[in-house]
Order: C-alpha cells, then structure tokens, then sequence
C-alpha cells in the first residue's frame, strides 16, 4: 500500500477507479500527493469534478478543541445530508518523523458512515501548520465531489497561515482564559480568521473571551468588525448550529465580495 | 528518501485498557512511524473504514477483554469484504496460547503477548513494509 509509488499504469488505473467514484482510489491517492507525488500531474487529469466544495479552515492552539469541532460539524453536516470530507494534520516529530496522529478519537459517532471521509495527515516538517500536499489533496477531495471539506491544521497559535489561501471560511478556535486584548491584537491568525470560536465556552471566562474579542475587533482592528464572535461547546453541541450558520453566511459574503473586490486576503507570504 | 510506514492502532470491542496500546502507540512514533490512532471501542466495520481512508500499511488490534476469538476473525471478514485483505493484522494484548494458533490460522499475520519489548513490534512491522515493497 502506501510504501510503494505506483507505476505509470496503476497510477492510470487510480484515476480510472477515482473517476467512477472509487473511495479507495480517493485514499491511495492522498498517499501519492503526500508521498510527493505532483499535483499537477494528478489532479488535472481527474477532469472538472461534479461540483464546488465549501473549504473549511479549522485552526487554533493544541487542545483548543479543532477535532471535537470538526467532529461535531459533521453531526451537524449529516443532519442536512451534506456530506463531508476531513483533512486532520498532526504533526511531525523533528527526530525521527514519526507522527502521533489522534485526530480520529473525536470522531467517535460517525466512524462508519459513506459520505463522511476522514484522513488524518502528517506534516512531514513543513512549517505553516498543515502538510504540503494540504492543497493537492484538498482539491482533489473537490473533485471526488464531496460539499463540504474540513480543514484541520495542527495546534497552532499565531503565525501559521500557510491554511488561508486552501480555504474558502477560516474558523479559529480559541478557549477561555486564553488571552487578553493584547493579545488579540497581536499580528498573525485574527487578521485572517473569518469567524473566531470560543470553544468550552462552559468554562469560566467565556462571556469575557467573547466581549474581549468583539472589542477588539471592532476598535482596534480597522475593517475587521464583522468578523464573527460565537461561543460553543463542541463536546455537547451546544452552539454548533449557529457555527456553521455563520461558516455559511461568511461564505456567501466572500462570493459576493469577490464579484466586487479584489482578492480579500492577499498575504505576504 | 522512503516515506514513512502508516499503522493504524485501535481498541476493538468493549474494553477500556487502553494504556499498552498508548506504549505501543509511542513506540512506532519513536521508531519514525506515521501512527493513526482510532481510540476505545472500535466495531470491526468502522476499523475497516478507518484503514480504508487512512490507507495504512498496517493495522495493530489490542484486546485484553477475552472476546478476540469472536471479535478479530469478524474484524478479517470486513476486511476482505470490503478489499483490504492485504492490509496485515497484527494483534496485541491478552491472547492464551492456544487461541494465539487459531488467530494466526484465521489469518492473523503476529500475536504479541504481555512482556513483548516494543523493538520487536517495530522490527515486525518493519519487516512486513520491506516485504510488501519487494512483492
């Protein structure tokens, strides 16, 4: 399986199998772009698929709870018989590049169901909080034709952007107590998220992580304050509705921005 | 340079001990392994999807509640059901002798017992990656 590269004709065979709707040609191919494969090579020859995907970012500090999130939009996503595809990224040991990958042991309730694909991903090194194949993969989850595609990096909390330009709604997840309005203030992941999480927001200090956050938004960071704020409580459910209502209306928005404007988030790096 | 091995690691059945897969779980990290994780009370069919969309190279079952003679050979047939029966299955925990022959007559590629050293899980899976690559 995953340790050998396939030849020419088996790697024709994949797309083959890929094109009429082969979950396993979907995974095998993930390990090829993962293993280094060319996106360019593979994805392309997949054709335009059925149809566009909402791309979801999901990002936010280790344990802040990204994957009990992306579990709990699933639940919610099934409900309205979407069906969804998770890219989990964990990362990589520095010394021997093996990864713990434990993504998976949030998704406990919708572990067999067949519009619900999850991959759990190692970074293999790169810096920017998600695997270098994070795109290749994430477009040809597109093309396999799911509706939605969760994006989770791994623990990350400030700097790593590298997610902003595969998603089309950025989701940050933070926790009470995890910060002041300096701290918010602070350049890197609030200048891009679309929709800030606070997550176990049943723990104390949540309403002040919220009111903190508006705050900050609205005065101190020019053009960002309709950038939305929302409580919730992954593990129960609690405000996961109103989570994805706001994925959604954000994507509407951006649609109706990039008719009007250019490219909204053009980053330096 | 090869990339590295993927093993998929999961609790099968009704049992909570979780703390010997965990030590094998760091182990094969340590070893340069790519370990997906699944967690407690897996059913045989969501192993099979786990490892199908994770496309392992490997997968390691632990069992320490009695119910491996019932619940592995089940967790086989899904997997040959559903075309995964080249992905080897490694068994873990606390299996009695005479059922570790049936496992591996039932296809079961090792069996370790308790006071097994992780090396030579490592050496195990390692092995059968080599070999998988050659065939």
């Amino acid at each position: 399986m995953n340790s050998t590269m396939p030849s020419r004709e088996s790697l024709g065979s994949l797309v083959e199998n890929f094109r009429h709707g082969s979950r396993r040609a979907l995974s095998r191919l993930i390990t090829c772009l993962q293993d280094g494969y060319d996106s360019a090579l593979i994805v392309p020859a997949m054709g335009p698929g059925d149809g566009r995907a909402l791309k979801v970012g999901l990002t936010g500090s280790a344990g802040a709870g990204k994957s009990t999130l992306a579990a709990a939009l699933i639940q919610q996503l099934r409900q309205a018989n979407q069906s969804v595809a998770v890219l989990a990224c964990d990362p990589a040991s520095p010394l021997t590049g093996g990864a713990l990958l434990g993504d998976r042991v949030r998704m406990q309730a919708a572990a067999v169901d067949a519009s619900v694909f999850w991959r759990s991903l190692s970074t293999r090194g790169a810096a920017g909080g998600v695997s270098d194949s994070t795109a290749g993969i994430t477009a040809l989850m597109e093309q396999f034709g799911f509706d939605v595609i969760l994006v989770e990096t791994i623990g990350v909390g400030q700097d790593q952007l590298a997610v902003r330009g595969i998603v089309d709604v950025l989701v940050m997840v933070v926790t009470p107590a995890s910060g002041d309005q300096i701290q918010w203030q602070k350049a890197g992941l609030l200048e891009v998220a679309d929709i800030i999480i606070v997550n176990k927001a049943d723990l104390p200090g949540a309403d002040e992580a919220v009111g903190s956050l508006r705050d900050t938004l609205r005065v101190a960071s020019p053009g960002r304050g309709n950038v939305v704020v929302l409580p919730a409580v992954a593990t129960t459910g609690s405000g996961i509705l109103e989570v994805w209502q706001a994925i959604e209306a954000s994507y509407e928005q951006m649609g109706r921005r990039q008719t009007e404007l250019p490219p909204k988030h053009e980053l330096l790096r | 340079m090869r990339p590295p091995i993927r093993v998929l690691l999961a609790k099968l059945g009704l049992d909570g001990h979780d703390r010997g897969i965990k030590v094998v779980a760091s182990a094969l990290r340590d070893a340069g392994m790519e370990v997906i994780y699944t967690g407690l009370w897996q059913t045989p069919e969501a192993i099979a999807a786990a490892a199908g969309d994770e496309d392992v190279d490997v997968i390691g079952i632990s069992l320490l509640s009695g119910a491996h003679l019932t619940l592995v050979p089940r967790l086989l047939a899904v997997l040959e059901e559903q075309g995964f029966s080249d992905v080897p299955v490694i068994v873990g925990g606390i299996i009695p002798e005479e059922d570790t022959a049936l496992l591996l007559a039932r296809g079961v590629m090792k069996v370790f017992g308790p006071g097994t050293s992780t090396e030579d899980i490592v050496e195990c899976i390692r092995r059968q990656a080599r070999e998988h690559l050659v065939s």
